[in-house]
């Protein structure tokens, strides 16, 4: 019973890992009709950024915080977003799809090497901190740490404030607008460029808590987790319906689900997690191309 | 009249070579190479640095001893990866002035390169791997200076029980290495008295281990045997403490490093490991001197003996054996009694040494590894 109750926490915390990588890819698909496979490495910089600001923040300002170096991190991933936008992905968005796809997968090794280079011994694994420390609960053999209530809570508030974001205000609005139809939404005086922008800013800042999370809740950050991080973020878009919000979190709850099933039950499971997860896409893609909740992506293709 | 100037020109150049042939072999500077693999990038570079040192500062010295050639050392990085592996060693049996090459320590790495060195015919012996498997398979080429991980988990696995310890849990990675640590930690530890009550593998790489010690928590052991290497140790330590699984870890030297520590944090406190250490002695000693003199950055570990020695065996063989018939300097090694800095080496049928080699318990305390 207790180690049902530990699973389900687990479960949980992974849950909201994938889903804040999964609504990123969902909101560029979504909007710029592009899938932005670097996504991943671009979600994992942010622990490489922190803890490269936060080391030169100490030397600078004795006593300053982790928050500072996040908060940095977080604002910095959201500035390459654009960056990448104005300068990469905006040349294929009409390209062909193979296009824009085979430069996001060069995108991803080029983020990758650069941390190898950039970062001081970037090859190899360095620790990173749990960012909320201490135990929340700990309930016979359960344990619920405060970092896993932090997550959960946070990944709440990200899905909200996005909601909020895209149906309550006008940069919402015109955000929905483009996707749905940019030639109308030109007609009508919205700038799609600002929308793209907004965008991918919206998207990298999202992955950027994500990989952030990631780092803390595996207590290690590596340059080469953005290529597992992309893949599952990407594999629970799918599931759910790619430029589906509700469908990306849906999609993450039922890949962390899975994750967690086969490693739980079946003896050395971990081997075969990825199988499990990537038979889920082939089966989803084969029965119900648009995902679970992807309604609107028919329409649009 | 065609055929005659033709005649004359072979057999001029026939003589020229005649001539020439004698002059070259008697050079005293002949240069052949030794190569060198090991993993010099990636998260086991610490044992492949100071590895390549032993193997660099025991170069060093054979050239500077009395040798009818002098030695060129080749240096190629494994990354701990078996294809990149497996590319360092045919350039190394590419280059007919390769005449021997010691290299690696993951053992996944040494399965993958054992039988290209073999096929090539170029004497390779093996300085950190210790899967059994390795020198089990019996090539002839082929020979290890280090006890095999069953070396090092017997002692550990008879005084964990000792201590009274009747039930563990495994955990390990899916390589062979993590294989073969399950399976004779296993036996051994039954054999000493206890009892594996769980075991689970994850393939090296893997981040998240909750699931998997959520499942291994619930067999509620004294202890937990971890078969894998640095890394992966770490996190494991790490999230143990998190889930509240507040028992000992325990290990043999691939985890046995200061990034262990680096990576698991205060949650090191209690991983004990086993590890072999070469005897002290006189030869040992003036390594270690001449190690330090040469001020490399990185410290010197057991693996720079093992290195240092599977040099000096290599050049020893090729001192008494001439460096033409590689097959004859595979057999030389083979049947070698060589006196070097781990004490007196000699090689079971199947390569393997049989060096007397003392394994040591470490314990992590107050962030370093402490002998206990």
């Amino acid at each position: 019973m207790e180690q049902i109750a530990q699973q389900i926490i687990n479960w949980l915390a992974l849950s909201s890992i994938y889903a804040l990588l999964a609504i990123g890819f969902s909101l560029l698909f979504g909007v710029i009709n592009v899938i932005q496979f670097s996504h991943g490495d671009v979600a994992l910089t942010a622990p490489f950024i922190a803890m490269a600001v936060f080391a030169s923040l100490g030397a600078l300002l004795p006593g300053a915080d982790l928050v500072v170096a996040l908060i940095v991190a977080i604002f910095v991933v959201g500035v390459l977003g654009i960056v990448l936008e104005r300068f990469l992905i905006r040349r294929f968005r009409t390209a062909p799809p193979m296009m824009a796809l085979v430069a996001t997968v060069a995108l991803g090794i080029v983020l990758r090497e650069l941390i190898r280079i950039l970062y001081p011994d970037g090859s190899n694994p360095h620790p990173f901190p749990q960012l909320v420390p201490g135990s929340a609960l700990s309930f016979g053999d359960v344990s619920l740490s405060w970092l896993v209530v932090a997550m959960m809570a946070v990944t709440g508030l990200l899905v909200a404030v996005l909601t909020w974001f895209l149906y309550r205000t006008g940069l919402g609005l015109r955000i929905r607008a483009v996707s749905q139809d940019i030639e109308m939404a030109r007609m009508l005086a919205i700038n799609p460029n600002l929308v793209f922008r907004v965008t991918f800013f919206v998207a990298s800042v999202t992955g950027a808590v994500a990989g952030l999370f990631y780092a803390s809740y595996v207590g290690l950050m590596r340059f080469d987790l953005g290529i597992i991080a992309g893949l599952l973020g990407f594999s629970a878009a799918v599931i759910g319906g790619l430029g589906n919000m509700a469908g990306a979190i849906i999609g993450s709850v039922v890949l962390a689900a899975l994750d967690t099933l086969v490693q739980a039950v079946f003896p050395d499971g971990a081997a075969y997690r990825l199988v499990v997860a990537f038979v889920l896409v082939v089966l989803v893609l084969v029965f119900r191309p648009a995902g679970l909740l992807g309604r609107t992506v028919v329409e649009k293709v | 009249m065609s055929i005659n100037r033709r005649l004359l020109i072979l057999s001029s150049i026939a003589l020229a070579a005649l001539l020439a042939g004698p002059n070259a072999a008697m050079a005293q500077d002949k240069t052949v190479k030794i190569g060198f693999i090991g993993p010099l990038s990636g998260g086991n570079a610490h044992h492949g640095l100071a590895a390549r040192n032993g193997f660099r500062l025991a170069v060093e010295h054979a050239n500077a001893s009395d040798l009818p050639f002098k030695i060129e050392p080749v240096i190629l990085d494994d990354a701990s990866d078996p294809p990149t592996g497996v590319n360092a060693a045919l350039k190394l049996v590419n280059d007919r002035d390769v005449i021997g090459a010691i290299g690696h320590w993951n053992s996944p790495v040494a399965l993958a390169t054992t039988p290209v060195f073999n096929r090539s015919r170029v004497p390779f012996i093996i300085w950190g791997a210790i899967s059994p498997r390795v020198t089990a398979q019996n090539l002839p080429f082929v020979t290890r200076v280090t006890p095999t991980l069953i070396a090092e988990n017997a002692p550990l696995a008879e005084t964990i029980a000792n201590k009274g310890v009747k039930n563990l849990v495994i955990l390990s990675d899916t390589s062979d290495y993590g294989k073969q640590n399950t399976l004779s930690f296993t036996e051994l530890f039954e054999k000493a008295g206890g009892k594996i009550v769980a075991a689970d593998a994850a393939p090296v790489g893997t981040t998240d281990f909750r699931a998997i010690l959520t499942k291994l928590k619930a067999a509620n052991a004294e202890g937990l045997y971890f078969g894998g290497v640095i890394t992966e140790a770490g996190v494991v330590r790490k999230q143990m403490k998190e889930l509240g699984m507040d028992v000992p870890m325990y290990g043999i030297s691939g985890i046995y490093d200061p990034k262990f520590i680096e990576i698991a944090g205060d949650a090191a406190e209690g991983t004990i490991v086993g590890v072999r250490q070469a005897q002290d002695n006189p030869k040992a000693d003036a390594m270690t001197k001449a190690y330090e003199a040469k001020k490399y950055p990185e410290p010197h570990s057991h693996y720079t003996m093992f290195a240092y020695d599977a040099v000096g065996i290599l050049v020893d063989a090729m001192k008494k054996h001439g460096i033409d018939d590689k097959a004859a300097l595979a057999k030389a090694i083979r049947d070698i009694k060589y006196d070097g800095v781990l004490g007196e080496t000699t090689f079971d049928p199947t390569g393997q040494t049989q060096v007397s080699v003392a394994i040591m318990l470490f314990a992590v305390k107050d962030g370093k590894w402490v002998k206990m």
